[in-house]
């Protein structure tokens, strides 16, 4: 028997239909107003600086959620090739002006709206290098955020026991500094290097390490000519000079070897007195190695730049608040909270960075430069891998080879083969200069 | 003579018995090298980023810290994505030894010519690398809606060519067609006779099977890292990814993770180490 307080069959389904109904409102109004963007990014560290202007953005965008997925930087290229083309790659997107150049050619990032365009045409707020990175044939189609830029790291201490009390003004410095750092065993053999050179390990490194010190001298692995197109054309004086400089430190000198620990770690343990690297190395070199005495100083001449922008993707209300979220990364406050925190370089000028200088004054070299300091940056054409991977190969075959040391004759020939096969890679993809 | 008989006895298992100790130490020398890289995974898992720096290495942490593993618990669902590898691995396992027990025995057993153009192919596969047909193949989970979900990891792990080859191998090397016959001529239907004579009989290679398939999806990469985009839905292999910063490697807490990822797989071993000590003498693979 039905209790009088128990409903009706009929009263229950109709219950039950307002009920669907009322939810399915409540969760088509929770769609509407609820928004999500997800930002792809290729450096697992820029999470937490991602997550703090989606965090700053909130009273502005109470019901936008911004996901972030960041990836090694491998991994994040492979999963953008594949998103990009399906349709499926995230509203924002990080990425290096060298890679981004292949999507922007095959049209899979978004035109910039007026208002970001004026914002990064305005040299107030970037440098014409800057635009550039994020502009493709004059239009702007990303928004500049940041880069990796390399400087010298010296240790205080070897310094001091050496005699040296400045860091080295140009590239014959480097060589007579490295002399006098170098540390020995009774045998005469280097313990500590004076310099620590990129000899060996990964390709591509090898390669542009030694374009940042032929830099120095003046001279470039390729250089752009005004149709746009490329030209390798080292073989010459400046050329000579820098592979000679690897070659004599390596094998005349000894302030080197190639078996020596390197770069970073070497460091940060006292086993180099001087080396070239980003600025990533400053919070590395807190968390291991915090009692290090070092300090840093810009390099003669200028700088590799590796400059990294924010690019969009989709449509709509999505795409609207993707390029809020860029706008939002670009503001100062949350530009000197990422050089703060996370160690990268903003690209953003004008920026007051006195208080964060203050507390970390190696920071200085990489953001307080002279006007004259030059950067130059990797080429956005498609063989650039190839040309630094195989550049790495001659050059590690020539760091190996002591016959070449006191050759000059022998120095040149490497540089021409370098050059031929360079010119010979541009040619293959009709990039190349005549 | 009678004691020069003992003597040279004596001398004979003097020498065995040296022979087989020096055996041993060169064994136990090689196993500890072996287990060494495993020991400093775990020992880095405890070390400040201070002693990590430190050289030469050390095996016992000076400053023993349970920061790394305190951090990888709290910063990332480290739980979670252990969680989906688990998932991802059995239920690859169950599909690729229903698959490979059923395909394997009707490649070994039914007479068609067909099935032999069939067993070509199926064999053919198993040389095309994984990376060759992935891209294709990420575009067929898109299109069935299954990306960042564990259906789209599991599409490219149902299928072992591998697996269908070694179990038509031991089908018609354990079980003889007589079984069968007779089995159909006791009124036996099909189906009874998969179930009740040949996956019993087949117990031992499935096993070894089954360790091999688990293994392989447990340690897959490349295929989740591009199906699996959001965060939530990574496999273990693509979340120790995130622990390599744009020039550096957290070898702290890369560690500290990886040592927590081997319980579960070491406990699989202990498990099942029968099973893969056999799947490795009957195949000739580790993996």
């Amino acid at each position: 028997m039905n209790s009088v307080f128990e409903p009706s069959r009929g009263a229950r389904l109709k219950t039950l239909r307002v009920a669907l109904l009322g939810g399915a409102a409540l969760a088509m109004a929770g769609a509407a107003s609820a928004q999500e963007i997800r930002v792809w990014s290729g450096y697992p560290e820029l999470a937490p600086f991602y997550e703090h202007v989606a965090e700053g953005m909130k009273a502005e965008y109470p019901d936008l959620s911004v996901r972030v997925e960041a990836i090694a930087l491998r991994e994040h290229e492979k999963r953008l090739a594949l998103g990009l083309t399906s349709g499926e790659a995230a509203e924002v997107i990080e990425l290096g002006t060298s890679t981004a150049t292949r999507y922007l050619e095959n049209e899979l990032f978004n035109v910039a709206p007026d208002d970001v365009a004026a914002f990064v045409q305005d040299p107030a707020n970037f440098n014409d290098f800057f635009r550039d990175s994020a502009s493709y044939e004059g239009t702007v189609y990303g928004l500049p955020l940041f880069r990796g830029q390399s400087a010298l790291y010296y240790n205080t201490e070897m310094f001091e026991a050496a005699g040296l009390t400045e860091p080295p003004a140009d590239m014959a410095d480097y060589t007579s500094y490295a002399e006098q750092l170098t540390q020995r065993d009774a045998a005469g053999a280097p313990t500590v290097s004076g310099w620590s050179l990129r000899l060996s390990g990964g390709g591509q490194g090898i390669a542009e390490k030694f374009w940042i010190n032929m830099f120095q001298y003046g001279e470039n692995l390729v250089e752009q000519n005004e149709a746009g197109l490329w030209r390798a054309d080292f073989a010459n004086e400046q050329g000579r000079a820098a592979l000679k400089q690897y070659l004599e430190n390596v094998h005349t000198l000894k302030t080197v070897t190639v078996e020596m620990p390197a770069d970073a770690e070497a460091f940060e343990r006292e086993q180099t007195a001087m080396f070239i690297r980003e600025s990533w190395v400053i919070g590395d070199i807190a968390a291991k190695a915090p009692d290090l005495s070092y300090a840093t100083a810009t390099l003669p001449r200028g700088s590799i730049v590796a400059p990294v922008s924010l690019w969009i993707s989709g449509e709509g209300e999505k795409a609207d608040a993707a390029w809020a979220f860029a706008q939002a990364a670009n503001d100062p406050e949350n530009l000197l909270w990422l050089l703060d925190n996370v160690g990268w370089l903003p690209n953003r000028s004008g920026l007051d960075y006195s208080a964060i200088l203050e507390a970390k004054p190696a920071l200085a070299a990489f953001v307080d430069y002279p006007d004259t300091y030059e950067f130059f940056s990797l080429p956005n054409i498609g063989p650039v891998e190839e040309i630094l991977t195989r550049t790495a190969a001659r050059l590690t075959e020539a760091f190996a080879n002591p016959a070449l040391a006191a050759d000059d004759a022998a120095i040149d020939a490497v540089l021409v083969g370098m050059q031929d096969e360079i010119n010979g890679l541009l040619q293959r993809e009709g990039l190349l200069a005549e | 003579m009678t004691r020069n008989v003992s003597q040279s006895g004596k001398s004979r298992k003097m020498r065995r018995m040296i022979v087989d100790r020096g055996i041993d130490v060169v064994l136990m020398t090689f196993s500890l090298l072996m287990l060494l890289p495993l020991v400093f995974l775990v020992s880095n898992g405890f070390k400040t980023p201070q002693e990590m720096l430190a050289w030469p290495p050390t095996i016992i942490p000076a400053n023993p810290t349970v920061d790394n593993f305190a951090a990888v618990l709290q910063d990332t669902p480290l739980l979670r994505w252990i969680l989906n590898s688990i998932l991802f691995a059995v239920l690859s396992t169950l599909a690729i030894l229903a698959t490979s027990s059923i395909a394997g025995y009707i490649l070994a057993k039914f007479r068609y010519r067909s099935l032999n153009v069939v067993f070509a192919l199926i064999l053919a596969t198993a040389i095309v690398p994984f990376e060759v047909y992935m891209i294709p193949l990420y575009f067929q989970a898109q299109s069935l809606g299954i990306l960042n979900s564990l259906w789209g990891l599991l599409l490219g792990y149902l299928v072992m060519s591998f697996g269908i080859f070694l179990i038509r191998q031991n089908v018609i090397h354990s079980i003889p067609d007589e079984l069968i016959e007779a089995a159909r001529i006791d009124g036996a239907g099909e189906l009874w006779i998969f179930f009740r004579i040949v996956l019993p009989l087949l117990r031992g290679a499935l096993g070894a099977l089954g360790v091999l398939a688990f293994f392989q999806a447990w340690t897959a990469f490349a295929w989740p890292m591009i199906v699996a985009t959001n965060r939530e839905a990574y496999t273990i292999e693509v979340g120790l990814a995130l622990f390599q910063t744009g020039f550096t490697v957290d070898l702290g807490r890369l560690s500290a993770a990886s040592a927590l990822v081997l319980i579960p797989s070491i406990t699989l071993f202990v498990i099942l180490r029968r099973n893969f000590v056999q799947g490795v003498a009957s195949t000739g693979l580790k993996e």
